[in-house]
């Protein structure tokens, strides 16, 4: 309240255009800045190779991380709140484990099948594996929550985590090197294996995440008192805890199915925007949560592509090697971390 | 009468664990509450105090029995139409984020706002006038988490304020405070339902304050009578007693407290003086298991006013002093040989 409530909000608009040109103006080939703007306004130019590079793999590459940052920033937020924990992230709960399982079933047991991770009819496959595994373990997560405390829930994630590993080490065993390699892939992330076909999918279903968490935010704030005051202001707990689960199965589910497990931005956005904003208040935070996941998910795969030279780094090393220093200074260096999850 | 605001029959309460059955933490009870009235509940630990609260407030369903809030069925109420009757001020700790005091009690407008959330000027004006009751108006901009016990309570009522409930249900809002806090909040609370015509149901383990503060007492038992009335009543007819005595502990129905039953055998000492000294050197006296009479001889002290200053004469068997404090003279009591003193008051009274 003290500063202009827009002001952040504008900043981050300014630095979310910045983050997608640059990440739409690097890459393995060089192409002059000016060029760039002709051929997203329409115009021919020089290179006639450029403009497909511009607008079948950098465009949709950049539009799919700023979608995805923005849906796993968010589902870390509704996570962390729900169940009142610092550490509650899609990662950290099982989410992307069973995401993984799910995809690992498909791709693996398709085996010499054929299907890879290109094509549509492929993806579609991979996403309901991916919502799927997700859906199945936060089910099982609630089911559990209603009846241990917060940070068992938290080990059981963990458990889950290791029991999906281990089956997916046990299909890899017995898959074919072809499927397990782009498997491997898959598990490093990456943005760029979307394109716009699969864009037509991946869109609608983080847009309809995003709507159900933005629709979310007043039972949030209640929630953000624990789930007896919640419902002693009216807050339907059981109903919003399944929208909210909805939503993350949806978000995290359907990004880790189209762009591997992503972590890092799940955690720690939630946390840099209530460091950066000072509020607990969703009202403030979703905003701020979802351009601040697009900016940072933008510049960790502009960081990725090396820019200038032709090396591809995978993305999850550069969501934590960018990301932990980041963090570790705002929350070690401000003591909000601490009022937000504690008495 | 006013009107009642809380009406319950049949009520038991308790707990449905699947398959192992039933768990019942009270019998029957019926229950009134009135508009503008202060009702503490009291009982010892795992009496079910909480349970009661719980279920009155609809976070929990009763075994049998029915409710009432203003003449509806408790049960058939939506969670925003409870939200409307009914706040609670809960003894589980929370998380406040970062919240400032003014946007936690804001919380409070929960069921009159719209999908977002969003607060009215007149919501807000609200939210200022809660703040303000509760005498909180300079702690609105500043974090919860930066409260102490006695600031973060008053946001809490001030946040079940805003909710504008008929009735506020609290479980051990004194709890974590110090005395003169504790008062401040039962004074403030008695003004609160005097004044915004709601009532307030509140559990506490401080009796002496209940005894002053409340309009009514519930009295719950384990696995005895719950009882309710008036204070004065409940003290008159013993119930109080019957509550809370044990072995060790008697009711004084006289200061209304409680306190350790003297031991038997207690030795007997006259005291002499008058106002407050004398008051607190019994106190002091009663500590020490002496029990103090007004005998005038034998073993007796007596309190004098001497150059402005409180003197303490001891007269113990031979001996006899004076001291000027009752450290002193409780240090002096303490070197008395135990044997010669019974002798001597045991004579002195015959």
């Amino acid at each position: 309240m003290k500063t202009p409530p827009g002001l952040g909000l504008l900043l981050l608009l300014g630095l979310l255009a910045l983050a997608f040109g640059a990440n739409v103006a690097t890459g393995s080939i060089h192409i002059p800045i000016l060029d760039i703007f002709s051929i997203l306004l329409g115009r021919s130019t020089d290179n006639p190779a450029w403009a497909s590079v511009i607008l079948k793999l950098r465009l949709p590459q950049a539009v799919t991380a700023t979608l995805a940052g923005a849906a796993l920033a968010v589902s870390g937020l509704q996570m962390q709140t729900l169940f009142r924990n610092p550490l509650a992230g899609p990662f950290v709960l099982g989410i992307s484990s069973g995401a993984s399982l799910g995809v690992a079933l498909v791709v693996l047991s398709a085996g010499a099948g054929g299907a890879t991770l290109s094509g549509w009819s492929g993806n579609l496959g991979h996403v309901v594996a991916g919502i799927g595994g997700a859906s199945a373990v936060l089910v099982i997560v609630l089911l559990t929550a209603r009846r241990v405390p917060t940070l068992t829930l938290l080990i059981l994630g963990v458990l889950f985590g290791y029991a999906a590993s281990a089956m997916v080490s046990i299909l890899l065993r017995f898959s074919s090197a072809e499927s397990v390699q782009s498997y491997v892939i898959w598990t490093l992330g990456e943005f760029s294996g979307v394109s716009w076909s699969q864009l037509t999918l991946l869109a609608p279903l983080l847009v309809v995440g995003l709507g159900i968490a933005g629709a979310s935010v007043k039972p949030l704030n209640a929630l953000l008192l624990g789930e007896a005051y919640a419902r002693s202001m009216g807050v339907s707990v059981g109903r919003v805890r399944i929208w909210l689960i909805a939503s993350t199965a949806l978000l995290a589910g359907a990004v880790t199915a189209f762009c591997g497990p992503i972590g890092f931005l799940g955690i720690a956005v939630p946390h840099l925007a209530r460091s950066l904003f000072q509020s607990s208040d969703h009202r403030v935070l979703m905003p701020r949560v979802i351009l601040l996941g697009a900016i940072l998910a933008l510049v960790a795969d502009l960081l990725a592509q090396v820019p200038g030279s032709s090396q591809v780094l995978p993305l999850n090393a550069i969501t934590a090697l960018l990301g932990t220093p980041v963090v570790i200074w705002v929350i070690v260096g401000r003591p909000s971390l601490k009022d937000s999850f504690s008495r | 009468m006013t009107e009642a605001l809380l009406e319950a029959g049949g009520l038991v309460l308790g707990y449905r664990r699947g398959r192992r059955g039933v768990l019942r933490v009270s019998s029957e009870l019926d229950l009134t509450v009135r508009a503008g009235q202060l009702v503490c509940l009291l009982g010892p630990n795992g009496a079910g105090k909480s349970t009661l609260l719980r279920t009155l407030a609809g976070m929990q369903p009763a075994l049998s029995g029915w409710i009432r809030l203003l003449g509806r069925d408790l049960a058939k109420l939506s969670p925003s139409e409870l939200a409307r009757r009914v706040s609670v001020v809960l003894t589980e700790p929370m998380t406040t984020g970062n919240l400032t005091s003014r946007m936690l009690v804001s919380l409070g407008r929960y069921p009159y706002t719209d999908w977002t959330g969003r607060l009215s000027t007149e919501d807000w004006a609200k939210v200022d006038r809660a703040l303000e009751v509760l005498g909180a108006e300079a702690l609105a901009e500043r974090p919860v988490a930066e409260l102490s016990d006695g600031e973060r309570q008053k946001i809490l009522i001030a946040r079940a304020l805003a909710q504008e409930p008929r009735i506020m249900i609290l479980d051990e809002p004194t709890s974590f405070l110090d005395l003169p806090r504790r008062i401040e909040m039962l004074a403030l609370l008695r003004e609160l339902v005097r004044s915004q015509g709601c009532s307030v149901i509140l559990a506490t383990h401080h009796l002496d304050l209940a005894l002053h503060y409340a309009d009514r007492l519930w009295l719950q038992q384990i696995d005895g009578p719950f009882e309710s009335g008036a204070p004065e009543d409940l003290a008159l007819s013993g119930a109080l007693e019957r509550t809370f005595s044990s072995r060790d502990l008697r009711f004084d129905s006289e200061r209304g407290e409680f306190r350790f039953a003297r031991r038997q055998g207690g030795q007997r000492i006259g005291l002499q003086g008058e106002g407050l000294p004398v008051v607190w050197t019994r106190h002091a006296l009663e500590r020490l298991g002496f029990e103090v009479t007004a005998d005038l001889e034998g073993d007796r002290v007596r309190v004098v006013e001497a150059e402005g200053s409180n003197r303490w004469q001891w007269f113990f068997g031979e001996r006899e002093g004076c001291e000027g404090s009752i450290e002193s003279l409780t240090a002096r009591l303490s070197e008395r040989p135990a044997t010669p003193r019974a002798a001597v008051s045991t004579s002195s009274r015959q």
